[in-house]
């Protein structure tokens, strides 16, 4: 029985990760934002940063595709400073990214919208900077519901299949992710493996759901 | 002393307000929704008015014609709201502290122990809010804004959460503050009685306007329209036709009674409204030495409510002679024990003298 490939699962965490980071950077200031304020546009905004929840994978992928490749604008640009996305495992992890972000935008924005205003209100009059308020007041109060979206967001970019696939490809060592191995192994008939790879992916994903489950209780 | 002049268009109607309040306690008092809290954001800066100008102490914290808005940052207003606000997930230490810039942290636990003592919470420093019963809690929301110095403070219906014994508590607390900080204190209320006892000035407000300004005294005995009369708990409304007036009474024709009423500024044939304080109504003791008192009329008490305390009765006037058509004529309201000792659980007809200056004019 040949053992399976451990590089896929070094190259899943990594690109869940960095895809998490991206999703975390991105997500609370947006989350807040709509929690928060009102402007024009805002539901439309609302919908198509979520829009990645019920889009099939592949056609987002598609969308990302031409929207960083070589066709675009942008992905020129990225080329030209040497840092092309399409066809490297930076590119799986933006992909992973955009699909994984409406789950931690959309627990983020429910958890900013259950902190009374007027806590943050109090604070201004207390003569506190806006910034202050939002590191001691406001992301304390909401840090758990937070965490529960990073948990289901982290799950979510170690389990993409199809934006991934579309965006980076499938190149053995080089953007192959634990999700396309498997694929690969059942393709090639190596179920043992496959057994292998199926399992440890299961783990990860019921231990990152007890996490964001967790998390959840502990606000109530 | 804050002066604030200003407009703004809210869902029901337009708050339009011009209001100067000087040092001491100023009650905005009126119906939930008459733009009282509102008015309390806009000096705080947590809203914006649509027009017009804030001045504290000759600081000028908006203006819309010169586009001055400061951010409540930078006004130094302190605001206890009704539930206390206190952060939930920070000790009562960490909450008075929040506000304390550049200090040492030895002189921040200085200073919230000093604060935590004066409002009698010494030890208190870690507890949770949660852990704290309401009156507390609105005591460190007190302390919490206090430690800041503001230049005013903004209390928007601090005490109606709480139960009646706590709220005497805190009415004290605030009225030593007002002894003690010299600065203007806005103070949201529906309750009466708190801003009588409390207020220097009364500001009463309707569907975003000043209807009336003064003492206490003043708002609620001289009431200037049928509608403070009502806000203020006046009772016993009628309409009136001037019959004679002079500098020293004026004389009003009521149904069929004639009521001699203080002086007024009004024309002889003139429909006025008048109201009588039921307060201010009084039985005619039986044992009392004889002759007529001012205006004297006899009925018989149709109706009686009581919350233990005080009595209400409803008086229905006899001969014919009535002030109104209806059920009763008179809303009389007395004490229990003054009820008791002239025995009206057993005596329903009595004479009632109403006091010239029980009866206001508008």
């Amino acid at each position: 029985m040949a053992a399976f490939e451990w590089s896929p699962l070094w190259l899943s965490l990594r690109v869940a990760l960095l895809a998490t980071a991206l999703v975390l950077a991105a997500g609370i200031p947006l989350a807040w934002l709509l929690a928060r304020r009102n402007f024009p546009g805002k539901d439309v905004l609302g919908a198509v940063v979520s829009l990645p929840l019920v889009l099939p994978p592949t056609v987002l992928g598609y969308y990302l595709l031409i929207l960083l490749g070589n066709q675009s604008v942008l992905g020129r640009w990225l080329n030209r400073v040497g840092f092309p996305l399409v066809f490297t495992w930076r590119g799986a992890a933006v992909a992973a990214a955009v699909a994984s972000f409406p789950l931690l935008f959309e627990t983020a924005r429910a958890a900013f919208e259950s902190i009374d205003p007027r806590l943050e209100a109090i604070a201004r009059t207390l003569g506190r900077p806006n910034l202050f308020i939002f590191w001691r007041i406001t992301l304390p109060l909401a840090w758990r519901g937070i965490l529960a979206g990073l948990a289901l967001t982290f799950a979510r970019a170690l389990g993409d299949f199809g934006a991934t696939l579309m965006v980076a490809g499938n190149i053995p060592g080089r953007t192959q992710t634990m999700s396309l191995y498997i694929y690969d192994l059942v393709q090639a008939n190596r179920q043992n493996q496959a057994n292998q790879v199926v399992l440890i992916m299961t783990i990860v994903a019921v231990s990152m759901l007890l996490t964001a489950r967790l998390a959840r209780r502990a606000v109530k | 002393m804050l002066e604030l002049r200003l407009r703004k268009r809210l869902k029901n109607f337009d708050l339009n307000l011009a209001l100067s309040a000087p040092k001491g306690i100023t009650a905005l008092f009126g119906p939930s929704g008459a733009g009282k809290s509102m008015t309390l954001a806009c000096v705080a800066g947590l809203a914006q008015p649509d027009a017009g100008r804030i001045v504290l102490n000759g600081e000028v914290l908006f203006d819309a014609d010169r586009n001055i808005n400061r951010s409540p940052q930078r006004r130094w207003v302190g605001y206890v709201m009704q539930d206390y606000l206190l952060f939930p997930h920070m000790t009562v230490a960490q909450n008075i502290a929040f506000g304390l810039t550049r200090r040492s942290r030895a002189e921040k636990k200085d200073i919230v122990a000093d604060a935590l003592r004066r409002i009698g919470l010494a030890g208190f420093e870690r507890r949770l809010p949660a852990e704290l019963s309401g009156g507390q809690q609105q005591r460190v929301a007190l302390a919490r804004t206090l430690v800041t110095n503001p230049r005013m403070l903004l209390l928007d219906e601090p005490f109606s959460a709480l139960d009646e014994s706590t709220r005497a508590r805190l009415h004290r607390d605030v009225l030593r503050l007002r002894a003690e900080l010299d600065i203007p204190i806005l103070f949201v209320t529906h309750n009466l009685a708190e801003a009588y006892r409390l207020a220097d000035n009364i500001a009463v407000l309707e569907a975003g306007h000043l209807l009336q300004f003064g003492p206490p005294e003043t708002v609620i005995y001289h009431p200037t329209s049928r509608t403070i009369a009502k806000l203020t708990g006046g009772s016993n409304f009628f309409k009136g036709r001037v019959v004679a007036h002079s500098p020293a009474e004026t004389v009003l024709q009521v149904g069929q009674v004639q009521l001699v009423a203080p002086p007024a500024p009004v024309r002889a044939e003139a429909v006025v409204g008048l109201s009588i304080r039921a307060e201010r109504v009084m039985l005619i003791r039986k044992d009392g030495p004889g002759g007529r008192r001012e205006n004297q009329v006899q009925g018989h008490i149709v109706n009686e409510l009581t919350d233990g305390f005080n009595y209400t009765l409803f008086l229905r006037l006899d001969d014919g002679r009535r002030l109104q058509k209806g059920g009763y004529d008179l809303e009389i309201k007395l004490p229990a024990y003054v009820y008791e000792r002239l025995g009206i659980a057993h005596e329903k007809r009595w004479a009632v003298t109403i006091k010239r200056r029980a009866i206001h004019i508008f």
